[in-house]
């Protein structure tokens, strides 16, 4: 074992620490630091202080974007290419009759005859399955937007993404995903029609825009823009009252066939909310007259959340429609989420708006 | 051989009553009279970070010159500037454990003065210094750099004269024992 020094061999070996110099200039250093005005002030030290922590911060966030980016890409990013498979008869793709699978390029048609169904797969995100007598071209989007063209027929879309990142075009109207399953028809007139099973879909023509959520259906007439959507078992007279109101024709007649075919205010809420996404629509599109009416019978089906008022909605202010609508039906189920989740999930939707 | 550490004078009352009236002369006459104390003190507190102790010590001028109004005037400067030395250390201590995570903090001593003496006993010395608790390592800094007495020392670091005699009396039994590998003949031919 080694043996342990003396404390005065100790002190002597300290002695052999030299005093080191300080820095040429720091006087001068001193100087200006005094002289500096005194909001200005900060010691050098306090600024390595501050200066490190805020570069750590910043770096920290350039990283999480940067992750977030590439996580995006990664999970959402939108292929050149999209898979193809054969449901039944013969889908051709670009003009060749595809074999049980295969792949189809932007700007190339899949097109299927009376006997003939195929699936796509949509990125990463999700299928659509093409229905019979269907023409279905995929386009060009950003690096997250998965788009289709449906010229005609069917397509049955059932997407597991956040929303915005699946698009399908109509002779009619844009398809917007908003999280969500659905089954999308185009006639040969091009007039388009869309029965939500899950989540929402947005369709809008120029500047106007309907929101479907789940249960509900929407047409869409070449040049007429989306109507307003209504629940599945929506009689045939009521749903022609319900064109004329949205073409702004409608009469109190049209009106009254509308409230009797929604569900009763007795019904049950989720049903009562479905009703309720209709008037929503329609207290925007009907002519003054009948806008109070319609408001009445929107409050009773479910009444209005904390700071939305009648006046506010009759005024059509946008902030209280929107707040009233994620009130009868929160596209996100965003009562059981944590608010960091409904933060970060606004936050997505306000930045692919 | 490195400068000799001989204990100076204090600073006399035209130059502190010059400071404490914002006399640019008088607080050069400080600076120049601590300056390369209050460096080597740091120097050695933080491991070797230059940088870092040119920073402490310019901080310590600072905060002594814009103070110096309040100066009691029958206290000695120097156990008020270690005071605020011994506090501005254990500060950027402080802050060199936070940003450990990101690797800013360098390890080695890099001597500013070129030893005369063997580098493999000075680099022993210092480093065994590095590892003595920061408590400890001031103790010993203050010790060795100005030669105060118990009680100045007492009064810089906010103790009390018998905590100054334990943390110096096992400073120096931890060195004695981090050092007993050296070749005392090695010790002795680098000349005291």
């Amino acid at each position: 074992m080694a043996p342990t020094r003396e404390p005065d061999e100790v002190e002597r070996m300290l002695q052999r620490i030299p005093l080191a110099q300080a820095p040429d200039g720091l006087w001068d250093d001193i100087q200006a630091e005094l002289e500096r005005p005194a909001e200005s002030r900060r010691p050098a030290l306090l600024r390595r202080r501050v200066r490190s922590p805020l570069l750590a911060a910043a770096a920290v966030l350039v990283a999480l974007i940067g992750g977030t980016y590439v996580g995006v890409l990664a999970a959402y990013g939108a292929p050149s290419r999209w898979q193809v498979q054969t449901l039944a008869g013969a889908p051709s793709v670009a003009g060749v009759s595809l074999a049980q699978t295969g792949d189809i390029g932007r700007g190339e048609w899949l097109v299927t005859d009376s006997l003939s169904r195929a699936q796509l797969n949509v990125g990463r995100i999700g299928t659509a399955e093409v229905g019979p007598n269907s023409r279905v071209r995929l386009d060009p989007g950003g690096r997250t937007e998965h788009r289709l063209t449906l010229e005609r027929g069917s397509l049955d879309a059932v997407i597991t993404a956040p929303p915005r990142l699946f698009f399908v075009e109509t002779p009619s109207a844009l398809a917007t995903d908003l999280g969500c399953a659905y089954t999308l028809d185009v006639d040969s007139a091009g007039a388009s029609r869309i029965h939500v099973t899950a989540g929402w879909v947005e369709l809008k023509q120029g500047t106007r825009v309907s929101l479907v959520p789940a249960g509900l259906v929407a047409e869409v007439e070449v040049g007429g823009g989306p109507g307003t959507p209504y629940p599945e078992a929506f009689p045939l007279d009521s749903r022609e009252a319900l064109h004329r109101l949205d073409r702004g024709t409608g009469s109190a007649a049209d009106l009254e066939s509308v409230f009797g075919a929604l569900h009763p205010t007795t019904a049950f809420i989720t049903l009562r909310q479905q009703s309720a996404i209709t008037l929503w629509h329609l207290v925007q599109r009907v002519q003054a007259g009948l806008q109070e009416r319609t408001y009445e019978r929107l409050a009773a089906l479910s009444a209005p959340p904390h700071r939305v008022t009648r006046e506010g909605i009759l005024a059509l202010d946008r902030p209280m429609l929107e707040r009233w609508r994620r009130d009868l039906n929160p596209m996100w189920s965003e009562e059981a989420q944590p608010l960091v989740t409904r933060i970060v999930r606004r936050l997505w939707e306000w930045t692919m708006r | 051989m490195g400068i000799q550490l001989v204990a100076e004078s204090e600073i006399d009352a035209s130059t502190l009553e010059g400071c404490r009236h914002g006399d640019p002369e008088a607080q050069r006459r400080v600076v120049e009279r601590y300056k390369d104390r209050v460096f080597s003190i740091a120097l050695h507190f933080l491991k070797g970070d230059d940088a870092a102790a040119k920073d402490v010590t310019q901080e310590v001028f600072v905060k002594v010159f814009r103070a110096a109004s309040s100066f009691r005037q029958d206290a000695r400067i120097s156990t008020w500037l270690y005071r605020i030395v011994a506090n501005a250390c254990t500060d950027e201590l402080r802050r060199r454990r936070r940003l450990v995570l990101v690797g800013d903090v360098p390890s080695r001593l890099h001597p500013t003065v070129a030893p005369s003496e063997p580098a493999e006993l000075d680099a022993d010395v210092t480093a065994a210094l590095g590892r003595l608790s920061p408590k400890l390592r001031i103790a010993v800094l203050l010790r060795h750099f100005d030669d105060l007495t118990y009680d100045q020392m007492a009064e810089a670091l906010g103790v009390t004269h018998g905590t100054i005699a334990s943390r110096l009396n096992r400073a120096h039994k931890f060195l004695a024992r981090e050092l007993a590998h050296m070749n005392p003949a090695r010790a002795q031919a680098g000349g005291d």
